[in-house]
């Protein structure tokens, strides 16, 4: 079963489309991550894949159910942007509204995760730090023991230890529970890690939707003379180029460096900043790469 | 606040640790350190390796990674893995293998000295010793070098895929 | 099905506290008011010996009981008005300050976001949380009627008019009446919350629409139903009327010998001469008492109708649009 299967999904808002023809199979058990700019549309992505927004054209089910339906709720669990909470409760009361509105709810998870946080069941939603919220919603929807999370920037007010504890206990989920998360951030070296599938979706469309493994593994960074570009066309599949003078760096999909050019293995950061330099530049899974220019 | 305690019950006698910029792929990394526990002794015949979830916890790397590199060290025969306890050591490097390694050194310190003669600083040296690398990993010494898929491409049908494909 | 059902209400319970104590607080105070004045008027009443004259006058009202005592209870008092304002007054407070902010509330501080991803659908959430808490308010609306109506009883007393009187302010200080109003409230102002997804405009809205609810019901709807199926009855110009006070006057017409209606009455001087000579006949329609409770009801079945259908549509809105 894939945790996210889309046809063709898109939302329109008056007149823009914040996201547009997206086709999209990510399979079950996966860490995938969601990047792209701001305002190309991975909240709206997100909010219709949880069933907070009906899509305006095309289809999307998680893990096989309609999204917001009872066998997607029962199933999914996510976490918005704007960290929703009952603000004026406090965290008890807060706990206790959940519970009510959750059927498998783990309330030992909640307050061990919390009470190793160190947030006070007494003290005020509204009144704690933004990390300590965001920490307070994470433990929540993973308390619920969904099989998919969906987390919009989750780690966005978190310290860097926290981020880190986060992400540890995240991955801990994954490999204890199969658990299928889909994280999106605007900080992609730190989805380098934990993403085995990436998703890059740029102006409301998906410019790339592969595993980490396939891409990393299909792709080099390339460097060499600069007026050598113009012929590397013609003998390599060219996701985006940019000269300096004498020397020229190109990212390109293909399994070794041609005469005259070094190659050396990508990161995810290069992968998906050379991708978003060059809009036309998809990798559509089983058709390869695919330039339109 | 997050206090830090002892992350996996001393189960195990090492622990991995991340070195996010060098470039290295992570599984790769696991698989040097553990090599390299075995020779200096940290690391004996019958050890546990870190549990998978011990590992993401502390490192926030996916459970794959681990598993990946623990295959690959399965692969070479160092470790087997018991389903349901965990993954353990079964073979410690012999002696034979750390007297080869010595007569190794001793002519690398040999190059060494004629180079730093011929002129060249430690980058120039460096930048030579990585060429050669490339240029052995690139020619025929490829089927003699271990753990060769140094592209993260998985096992090496996956750089087969992508040079057919390139 | 019922067990979701006390999850949404506890869940309710913890979110909405403050309206699930405060709506039944409200009206379970208000009726203990009046039962106290109610109780002190008695006693006023029975230690001036006046309870045995007044009941017995029922029909005619207290002003034939005349003693002194009697005429210095009867002080113009603006309690019974004060009262027949409060009675609807109530269940606008109860819908502005509770109804009203239950889904706007949601929507405007973004918690929607939280609390629609749960584990159960806004449909259900909506159905769950304010379903019982409409049911808390009726019932409390309820409690509030019968006191209101039974302290009323006395204003009608000393107003000389009977308790029997089917004047508008006493129907509408029945338990079912009150309620009815409170339910047709709540549900105006669950409207205003979904479909106006701020609190502030909401509110207003929800006293726009309600206003025009109660400006139609005594305008239009009563009447209107009060012209269904009346009595007619001969009267002389002097005798014969119905009793003013217990029946609703529908319609007066003279009739000529041939049976053809007339409306509106000669200018002359002398009204019943000029009727005997032209051996015209003086008719009524009216609503006896006994019709006149069952149209009440039926005006209170239409309100509590009206409400049900707005509740079914808000929650077909949420469905169709759920945040965006």
């Amino acid at each position: 079963m894939n945790a996210i299967e889309t046809r063709g999904l898109g939302k329109r808002y008056r007149r823009t489309w914040a996201v547009r023809d997206c086709d999209l199979t990510v399979p079950a058990g996966q860490v995938t991550a969601l990047a792209g700019p701001n305002g190309a549309g991975k909240t709206t992505l997100l909010r219709i894949l949880v069933g907070l927004t009906a899509p305006t054209a095309g289809t999307a089910t998680v893990l096989g159910a309609a999204p917001g339906s009872p066998q997607a709720r029962a199933a999914v669990s996510a976490m918005d942007q704007t960290v929703p909470l009952y603000r004026h409760l406090r965290v008890a009361g807060q706990l206790a509204a959940a519970r009510a509105l959750n059927d498998p709810w783990d309330a030992d998870l909640a307050a061990q995760r919390l009470s190793a946080l160190g947030i006070p069941t007494s003290a005020r939603v509204g009144k704690l730090s933004g990390g300590q919220q965001a920490q307070l919603a994470l433990t929540m929807a993973l308390a619920r023991r969904p099989r998919l999370l969906l987390l919009d920037e989750p780690l966005a007010s978190l310290d860097p230890l926290a981020r880190q504890d986060v992400l540890g206990w995240l991955m801990t989920c994954v490999a204890e529970d199969g658990l299928s998360v889909v994280f999106s951030s605007h900080v992609i070296a730190e989805l380098e890690q934990i993403a085995s599938y990436l998703v890059v979706l740029s102006a409301g469309r998906i410019q790339v939707a592969a595993t980490v493994d396939s891409l990393l593994g299909t792709h080099l960074a390339l460097t060499g003379p600069a007026d050598g570009v113009d012929d590397l066309y013609d003998q390599v599949e060219i996701v985006t180029a940019q000269r300096a003078g004498r020397q020229a760096l190109v990212l390109a999909r293909t399994g070794a460096a041609p005469p005259g050019w070094a190659g050396r293995p990508v990161t995810m950061e290069e992968l998906v900043l050379g991708y978003l330099r060059e809009p036309a530049a998809r990798v559509v899974p089983g058709l390869g790469l695919e330039i339109v220019r | 606040m997050i206090t830090v305690k002892p992350d996996d019950d001393g189960l195990s006698p090492i622990m991995f640790y991340l070195d996010r910029g060098s470039g290295v792929p992570t599984y790769l990394q696991f698989v040097h350190q553990v090599d390299y526990a075995l020779r200096l002794g940290f690391l004996r015949e019958g050890d546990q390796l870190p549990r998978i979830k011990d590992v993401t916890r502390t490192l926030a790397v996916n459970p794959d990674t681990v598993m990946k590199a623990y295959r690959e060290l399965e692969l070479r025969g160092v470790t087997a893995g018991r389903p349901g306890v965990g993954t353990f050591i079964t073979q410690a490097p012999d002696i034979a293998g750390l007297k080869q390694m010595a007569g190794l050194q001793k002519k690398l310190t040999g190059w060494l000295g004629e180079a730093a003669a011929a002129g060249v600083d430690e980058l120039g040296m460096k930048a030579l010793f990585t060429a050669a690398l490339r240029n052995f990993n690139d020619g025929g010494g490829a089927a003699r070098l271990p753990g060769r898929d140094a592209r993260g491409g998985g096992v090496a049908g996956g750089a087969r895929r992508a040079g057919g494909a390139a | 099905m019922t067990a979701m059902t006390v999850r949404m209400t506890r869940a309710a319970w913890y979110k909405h506290r403050f309206s699930v104590v405060g709506i039944p607080a409200v009206f379970l105070l208000a009726a203990l008011a009046l039962f106290a004045d109610g109780v002190v008027q008695r006693h006023w009443l029975s230690v001036h010996h006046l309870n045995g004259c007044l009941v017995a006058n029922a029909d005619t009202g207290g002003s034939s009981c005349g003693s002194a005592a009697w005429v210095s209870f009867i002080q113009p008092s603006p309690m019974p008005n004060v009262i027949a304002v409060a009675v609807l007054a109530l269940p606008v407070l109860v819908g502005l300050f509770a109804g009203v902010p239950w889904v706007a509330r949601e929507f405007e501080s973004g918690a929607f976001r939280f609390t629609w991803t749960q584990g159960t659908s806004p449909r259900h959430w909506l159905l769950g949380t304010f379903g019982p808490l409409v049911l808390l308010a009726a019932v409390s609306a309820a409690i509030y009627g019968a006191a209101a109506y039974w302290w009323y009883q006395i204003a009608q007393w000393q107003d000389g008019t009977s308790i029997w009187s089917w004047r508008s302010s006493s129907f509408e200080l029945t338990p079912l009446s009150i309620a009815g109003w409170t339910v047709l409230a709540m549900a105006l102002a669950l409207l205003s919350g979904v479909l106006i997804r701020r609190a502030q405009p909401a509110m207003i809205a929800f006293i726009v629409t309600l206003g025009a609810c109660v400006y139609l019901s005594q305008t239009w709807l009563r009447p209107w139903l009060f012209s269904i199926g009346p009595a007619v009855k001969q009267v002389s110009t002097s005798a014969g009327w119905p009793s003013s006070v217990t029946t609703y006057t529908v319609q007066t017409w003279l009739q000529t010998p041939s049976g053809q209606r007339v409306s509106g009455l000669p200018a002359v001087n002398n009204v019943s001469a000029w009727i005997a000579q032209h051996h015209y006949t003086y008719w009524v329609a009216y609503q006896p008492h006994n019709h006149l409770i069952w149209l009440e009801l039926a005006r209170n079945g239409i309100l509590v109708t009206v409400a049900i259908l707005t509740v079914l549509g808000s929650v077909w809105w949420l469905r169709i649009r759920p945040a965006d």
